[in-house]
């Protein structure tokens, strides 16, 4: 394995990291099997190595605190002193300490952490080192780094909150349940169990450190072997056409009756092409489909390398249950399902934080203690029970316990109390509307607030995170339990989106963020205020342009076309219907994320490139909805007939390109009469010039003129980029067929000949381009 | 009596042994020692591997080192909100996405029509081993060409002193002048550009 690219301090958070789940796991089966000696052996190996990795870089807190550790599980080891609750915790509370140098970002901010929390690690490491049972009080360290979760909660709502987890000052302070005997006198109601699923157990596979950039790159490769192996079948389509006109020769000569050696040699010569041609053909089709077969194999692999366990976001979870039920006093037993279940890094990273508010939640607010429970008929110990199962294409991951379930009624009093409903319509809300009140930011049914939650903050910031990644939660409740499940995608590397096309180039929108796709005729759209809607399925829709959001010029042929493709995102309960050129089919995506060298762009989500190697950008649905109504509420948006409002926006300017002065002049009263703003230019050349100065929206050119005449200007224009797309309408003399098809192929968007002046036939085209004036 | 015979095969190798024998003329040294000197001069002078382009009307040259690869034309998907007369927009290479630099316009050089020497390449460049690539289309790419480092030539003052030039020396080429580029700063320009 190349570990070149990793500095010895990362290495070293590596292998803390993993030391320190081993510690964190084995310390509470330690407790719970009442020091078996057997369970201290690979503990003390953890803290000797995490010893030996501090040394290589010099970490001496490091150094001093894992040696005490280690020493402390000599000694359980030799049965010289028991690991009692409060030798676990000081040993946890080391592990803790060890684990946070894993989320520093420098081995300098490593030393200076350590070097200010030294008293405190030192009291720790003296604690340690002290007989089990001595009444030594370790004061609480500045946790290394701010945890995400917290930072999310705070930004979710103004409201102070400490970690739970990490020892924090306010943990004195709080008021909490004491631990209780039953609690302690059952270390087994903290044991993790883990669930038979559908993959669990079938395949351990060793994990191997990879540096996620080698993994892109493994990742765009693979998908560019796929596209190369595709190309292929261009080949392979020559080879037919080539067989083909082979069989006509063929036939052509034996049609001859042509008798003789060499019309025998002749036959015998394209029989062994033929033959030979067959060959070619059968080895091509062959190295397709294998090549295709294992450029596929190796994509599907390269994208499932994404992939790591549901087991790796639940490392903390045992801990913290153990933790927090210990603080509350209650008796609970962990259950996890589903460990082996694939899920994407990016959705696993993300899942931490959440997973850890819903257990907190659950052990809070809906757990009995064990007294409660008794009197309600139930087992002392009560189970939770985290499950992560793949469900009709989506990843479930779901909190469940058997305790109390919601008290819908005091929910409503709540609701009611904070003001954020009329009670008519509180009482008359069903479950689904009622529990969705708990994911408001701020809002707690507890009584009193403890540090474990009831502020309110969690639950909001578990409902963003299912929402940031285009998933959902599920709230059921009874009394025999709750449970919180997330809907979430098995992957964020892939999606599931609609291709469209909006002026003339591709895009994709994905499907979970669609209502509908619907193609109506221009007819159908019909204005309301001014602004085009039409009706889909009993609901008028407002019609807003895509590429008008997007700030892109449409194309000719879909601003004249006259069947409208129309892509309707919900915005709210409500529906906003965005026009574009055409729905091109679904697609699985493989999601590229934008170089960050371009910021933030607006309503661009991620950039993909498709089995025939071209790229296409992912749109963003939720902000084009937002800029859509943001647009509508300044006024920016005023379409009338489906047709971009983009180009109605302001005046439309057209250059008039003709050598002849009376004509020219002809040309421009008659559109400015018809509302344009109008430039003139005197022959190719001027009007070359002309077309880089200023901004056009149209050009009308002559085709005789001197210096540079009508089609050498248009085939100039058409070559450079900028006015590719300018629409330029050619008027002349000329009138026969084939000036019209010179003037077309230079790249003319309409050819008229000057006696359209009398039929308005002249207006009408540039209308039809681009529109009646404003 | 003088005789006439005609050389035997030992005489012929006699003759040829003389001749590879003889002492060397101090003129054919003199010569041989000033071809040797004369090469290693010139393999000692300082040499410049560049990649020579066209693109529009004008020719231009790069350091070979920051060239990733030349490859066939790929389509460009423009980037709402952000596309720009420097910056074209997005393309696929080699399965990675590469932003497009619009040579043309960032230089605000006029297009050329397509000619029988025409043939158009996507350049893709890194201006450095492991930093982000970025791509341009090429009108024509004749290939690499080494040449001398003291082939480049300074920049006339006009292009010298001009606020956001991109080049940095001028070369002659079998297509005539070509303006070498300096990746570095067309990247800053770029940045700026879509900044």
């Amino acid at each position: 394995m190349d570990l070149g690219g990793f500095s010895m301090f990362d290495l070293f958070q590596t292998e803390v990291q993993q030391h320190c789940a081993c510690l964190a796991d084995g310390l509470i089966a330690l407790e719970q099997n009442a020091g078996d000696p057997k369970m201290v052996e690979p503990l003390m190996r953890a803290a000797h190595s995490v010893k030996g990795a501090a040394r290589i870089i010099n970490l001496d807190g490091a150094i001093g605190l894992a040696h005490a550790m280690e020493e402390c599980l000599v000694r359980i080891q030799r049965g010289v002193e028991t690991p009692t609750a409060g030798r676990i915790d000081e040993l946890l509370r080391g592990s803790d300490i060890l684990r946070s140098l894993a989320d520093l970002k420098s081995e300098d901010d490593a030393r200076a952490w350590l070097e200010s929390e030294k008293a405190v690690i030192t009291q720790l490491a003296d604690a340690l080192n002290a007989p089990s049972g001595s009444a030594t009080v370790t004061p609480a360290i500045t946790p290394a780094i701010t945890p995400i979760a917290a930072v999310a909660a705070v930004a979710a709502a103004p409201v102070a909150h400490a970690p739970v987890i990490a020892p924090s000052p306010s943990a004195s302070t709080v008021p909490v349940a004491p631990p209780t005997p039953s609690a302690s006198a059952n270390p087994s109601a903290f044991k993790p169990t883990t669930a038979p699923s559908q993959t669990s157990g079938s395949n351990q596979d060793a994990a191997v450190l990879v540096s996620s950039s080698s993994l892109e790159k493994l990742l765009q490769l693979s998908g560019e072997s796929l596209v190369e192996a595709r190309r292929l079948e261009s080949i392979r389509r020559t080879l037919t056409r080539a067989k083909t006109a082979h069989r006509h020769l063929a036939d052509a000569l034996d049609s001859l009756e042509l008798n003789g050696r060499k019309a025998g040699d002749a036959i015998s010569a394209v029989s062994t092409s033929r033959d030979a041609l067959e060959e070619a053909l059968h080895q091509v089709e062959d190295h397709l489909r294998r090549g295709e077969e294992l450029a596929s194999a190796l994509h599907n692999e390269a994208v499932s390398s994404r992939m790591r366990p549901f087991g790796d976001a639940c490392g903390g979870l045992a801990r913290s249950v153990r933790d927090v039920a210990r603080t509350l006093g209650k008796d609970v037993r962990l259950v996890i399902a589903g460990e082996q279940v694939p899920v994407d890094r990016e959705i696993l990273r993300h899942l931490e934080a959440p997973l850890g508010h819903l257990v907190r939640n659950a052990i809070d607010h809906g757990i009995e203690t064990p007294d409660e429970r008794v009197a309600a008929g139930k087992p002392k110990q009560a189970t939770l029970r985290v499950e992560a199962r793949h469900h009709a294409g989506s990843l479930i991951v779901e909190v469940r316990e058997d305790g109390r379930g919601i008290n819908r009624e005091n929910l409503r009093a709540r609701i009611i109390s904070k003001k954020l409903s009329e009670p008519d319509i509180v009482n008359s809300l069903d479950d689904c509307e009622l529990f969705d009140f708990l994911f408001l930011p701020g809002f707690s049914t507890a009584a009193t607030v403890t540090d474990i939650s009831g502020r309110g903050v969690g639950l909001d910031v578990v409902q963003s995170m299912a929402h940031s990644v285009g998933g959902s939660i599920d709230v059921r409740s009874s009394p025999s339990g709750t449970s919180f499940a997330m809907r979430l995608p098995v992957t964020l590397s892939i999606v599931r989106a609609a291709v469209i096309s909006i002026a003339g180039q591709t895009y994709a929108l994905a499907l979970v963020r669609l209502e509908r796709i619907d193609r109506i005729a221009r007819s159908e759209v019909k204005t309301v205020e001014g602004r085009p809607t039409t009706v889909i399925r009993g609901e008028t829709v407002g019609l807003v342009h895509a590429a008008e959001i997007l700030e892109l010029k449409e194309t000719v042929q879909s601003e004249t076309a006259e069947e409208l493709s129309i892509v309707s995102v919900l915005a709210g309960a409500r529906t906003v219907g965005f026009v574009v050129d055409a729905f091109l089919g679904e697609e699985d995506l493989v999601v590229r994320r934008l170089d960050s060298r371009f910021g933030d762009v607006p309503h661009v989500d991620a950039a993909s490139i498709r089995e025939n190697g071209d790229l296409l950008l992912i749109l963003d649905a939720d902000d084009l909805v937002q800029s859509a109504l943001q647009l509508l509420e300044q006024g920016k948006l005023r379409g009338n007939d489906g047709r971009s409002s983009a180009s109605k926006r302001t005046q439309h300017r057209i250059l008039v390109v003709e050598d002849s002065i009376t004509v020219r002049e002809v040309e421009r009263q008659m559109l400015l009469r018809a509302g344009y703003a109008v430039d003139t230019a005197v022959d190719g050349m001027d009007g070359w010039n002309a077309v880089q100065k200023a901004k056009y929206d149209l050009v009308v050119s002559d085709v005789d003129m001197p210096r540079m005449n009508g089609i050498e200007f248009v085939r100039k224009m058409r070559a450079d980029r900028r006015f590719e797309s300018l629409p330029v309408v050619i008027v002349s003399y000329k009138d026969r067929e084939e000036d019209r098809i010179a003037g077309l192929e230079a790249g003319a968007s309409a050819y008229l000949t000057k006696g359209s002046f009398q039929d308005r036939s002249f207006l009408q085209a540039i209308a039809d381009l681009i529109g009646t004036a404003v | 009596m003088s005789t006439t015979d005609s050389p035997t095969p030992n005489d012929r190798r006699a003759a040829m042994a003389r001749l590879l024998d003889r002492p060397n003329m101090p003129a054919t040294v003199a010569e041989a020692t000033k071809a040797s000197a004369e090469s290693r001069i010139l393999r000692r002078e300082p040499q410049i591997n560049l990649l020579l382009f066209r693109c529009g009307s004008e020719w231009f040259a790069m350091p070979a080192e920051c060239v990733v690869h030349v490859s066939r034309v790929t389509k460009v998907h423009a980037l709402p909100h952000r596309t720009n007369h420097a910056f074209r927009g997005l393309t696929a290479s080699s399965g990675a996405v590469v932003p497009v630099i619009d040579l043309l316009g960032m230089l605000a050089i006029e297009a050329a029509p397509a000619t029988a020497t025409s043939k158009p390449r996507m350049v893709i460049v890194a201006a450095a081993k492991e930093q982000e690539s970025w791509a341009f289309e090429a009108d024509a790419v004749p290939g690499v060409y080494a040449m001398p480092r003291t082939a480049v030539k300074p920049l006339p003052l006009t292009v010298e002193q001009a606020p956001r030039r991109v080049t940095s020396g001028l070369l002659t080429t079998t297509h005539g002048p070509a303006s070498l580029i300096d990746p570095v700063r067309l990247l800053s320009e770029f940045k700026n550009a879509i900044g």
